[in-house]
């Protein structure tokens, strides 16, 4: 168990993981703002960054209530299978 | 009864290159061939002056794309070929970024026409029954007051959808409503045989009116060629075909064996042989002065490409992306998971740009856990009919699939956009608003354009100063 997987278990925090090896971005476009901030609320429809792979790309949702509570990736970072990207703290 | 002259037309910088060259072609590269395609003889010319060569100019060769168009003019001088530029303006925009509208179309028309005078006719992609239907309207009485003559490409399905009678209602169609003086049969995946081209080509015939037809034969199943001798015999006297080391492979028959074939059948042609061999001597040069491929063959057939009809360019791309992804062991499994997914998708024809997302789909598709577990955007927009719609296959989407990606979050926001599409291409709001839009109210009409379709200014910033003498020769 990773220690992001220790502090998701032990806060009751959700993970938002990569599921296939893709390339993560925290903005549609670089001269726009990211999709969301620590602390931001999200719905589970909330996009909260997109995965690249073979330069196709895909929005990925919160699929949760709740509050950002750490962006654990960088854009531009190379995220395997498995990763976990964001924590949410969901909506009691 | 048909002309014994054939006509050629050349896609020898357009389509060769895309096909074979990826497109990065220089000011330098494609300036020493020009002049002598516009002598050589051909009924019409299609020059790289297309919506992705700005781009290509500015992000690869860090080169002003309207200097370079200025020179293709200067070349291409006073031929006598019909010169076809800019397809898809008016369609392509609304994939790739920005709107077009009306509006747009016309700045783009007037700023094209200006560099260019001598551009007076244009390749309509892909007149699907969508594009008839709800682009045509807009876009043939449009280009025709700015006299440039509209010529549907129509694309050819290898899907049970796509039958004759399916191509006989289209040509009836565009015959009737807009008399369109030429019109293509355009092969995009390079998969048709002779005996389908033995039913086609007289389909075309039987409902095309006066407009002539013309063959756009890519070379997939390594038949173009005899598939063209093949509509020869049949009657059409207007083949397209590239200059080597641009034909072949995956591109268009070589010009050499057309007209060769042509004598062989009784039939003459204007092409001026000795301006050719100059202009293939000069692009194999320039082609290994870069690093791009001059040794291309015939392809050799292959019954499996009709099942996941991938273009060979794409295959190889993805094949190095696999490997990047570490699942290089997977190409077999994507290529046999293409058939399900177009079925599964409504059977679209594979043109640009569904090949490339439909095969990254695939490896989604295989190396997930589940398959439609991880969806593309752009398979969003897909479903919610940014690509077309009835002819796209969206009304023939499995409906599982359909609701499964219409229920992605960002779904509802894509479609809103879909919906709004045609109403904004049919909208024609003032010139200067859009550019206020766009912050750029003080700019000339063609800077403004030219930002428009590179998306903003950022990569014209890039651009070596001084202009071409400054840039890179490559011979």
């Amino acid at each position: 168990m990773s220690s992001h997987e220790h502090e998701a278990a032990s806060n009751e925090l959700v993970p938002i993981t990569s599921n296939v090896t893709s390339v993560f971005y925290r903005r549609p476009s670089p001269e726009e703002p990211p999709f969301v901030e620590v602390g931001d609320k999200v719905t589970p429809d909330t996009v909260i960054c997109l995965l690249e792979v073979m330069k196709c790309f895909r929005s990925i949702g919160a699929g949760v209530s709740g509050t950002v509570e750490k962006i654990l990736v960088e854009s531009g970072d190379l995220v395997e299978a498995g990763t976990e990207m964001f924590l949410i703290r969901p909506e009691k | 009864m048909a002309d014994d002259t054939i006509k050629i037309h050349d896609e020898t910088l357009r389509d060769g290159t895309q096909s074979l060259w990826g497109m990065m072609m220089g000011h330098w590269m494609l300036q020493p061939p020009m002049k002598e395609i516009g002598e050589a003889g051909y009924d019409s010319i299609d020059l790289p002056m297309h919506i992705a060569q700005p781009m290509i100019h500015v992000r690869f060769f860090q080169e002003d794309p309207r200097i370079a168009f200025r020179m293709y003019s200067k070349e291409i001088g006073d031929t006598k070929s019909k010169v076809y530029a800019l397809p898809s303006m008016g369609v392509m925009q609304d994939i790739t970024g920005g709107y077009s509208n009306k509006t747009m179309i016309r700045l783009g028309l007037e700023v094209f026409t200006k560099i260019m005078p001598q551009f007076n006719s244009c390749f309509m992609m892909c007149c699907d029954s969508d594009q008839v239907k709800n682009h045509f309207p807009v876009i043939f009485p449009l280009y025709r007051e700015f006299g440039v003559e509209p010529v549907p490409y129509l694309a050819i399905g290898h899907t049970p959808r796509h039958n004759d009678e399916f191509y006989a209602n289209a040509v009836r169609e565009i015959r009737d409503k807009y008399q369109p003086k030429e019109m293509v049969i355009k092969d995009v995946n390079g998969l048709l045989t002779p005996e389908r081209v033995r039913t086609l080509v007289p389909t075309f015939q039987e409902n095309c009116g006066d407009a002539e037809i013309m063959t756009h034969f890519h070379g997939m199943n390594g038949l173009n060629t005899y598939n063209t001798v093949v509509s020869m015999e049949l009657g059409v006297r207007k083949f397209t075909t590239c200059t080597p080391p641009l034909a072949y492979s995956s591109s268009h028959p070589s010009v050499f064996d057309i007209i060769k074939n042509a004598e062989e059948m009784g039939l003459s042609h204007n092409m001026d042989v000795k301006k050719l061999e100059s202009i293939s001597d000069k692009l194999y040069r320039i082609g290994k002065a870069y690093g791009h491929p001059v040794d291309n063959h015939p392809l050799p057939f292959d019954l499996f490409t009709y099942k996941h009809q991938i273009p060979g360019g794409v295959i190889s791309n993805t094949r190095t992306q696999l490997k990047q992804l570490g699942h290089e062991d997977k190409m077999q499994a994507v290529l046999e998971e293409i058939p399900t997914m177009l079925e599964e998708m409504g059977n679209p024809i594979m043109i640009t740009p569904f090949s490339q997302f439909i095969v990254t789909q695939a490896v989604l598709n295989v190396i997930s856990k589940e398959r439609w577990s991880e969806i593309l955007d752009s398979m969003v927009e897909f479903a919610c009919g940014i690509y077309g719609w009835e002819e796209a296959g969206v009304p023939y989407m499995d409906k599982n699939l359909y609701d499964k990606i219409m229920s992605l979050p960002h779904a509802k926001k894509v479609k809103d956009k879909a919906d709004r599409q045609l109403e904004y291409l049919h909208s024609e709001p003032p010139l200067d608003k859009i550019k206020a839009e766009w912050n750029m109210l003080s700019a000339s009409d063609e800077d403004f354009f030219f930002t428009f379709l590179l998306h903003g200014d950022q990569e014209l910033k890039k651009v070596t100063p001084g202009g071409p003498d400054t840039y890179k020769k490559y011979i």
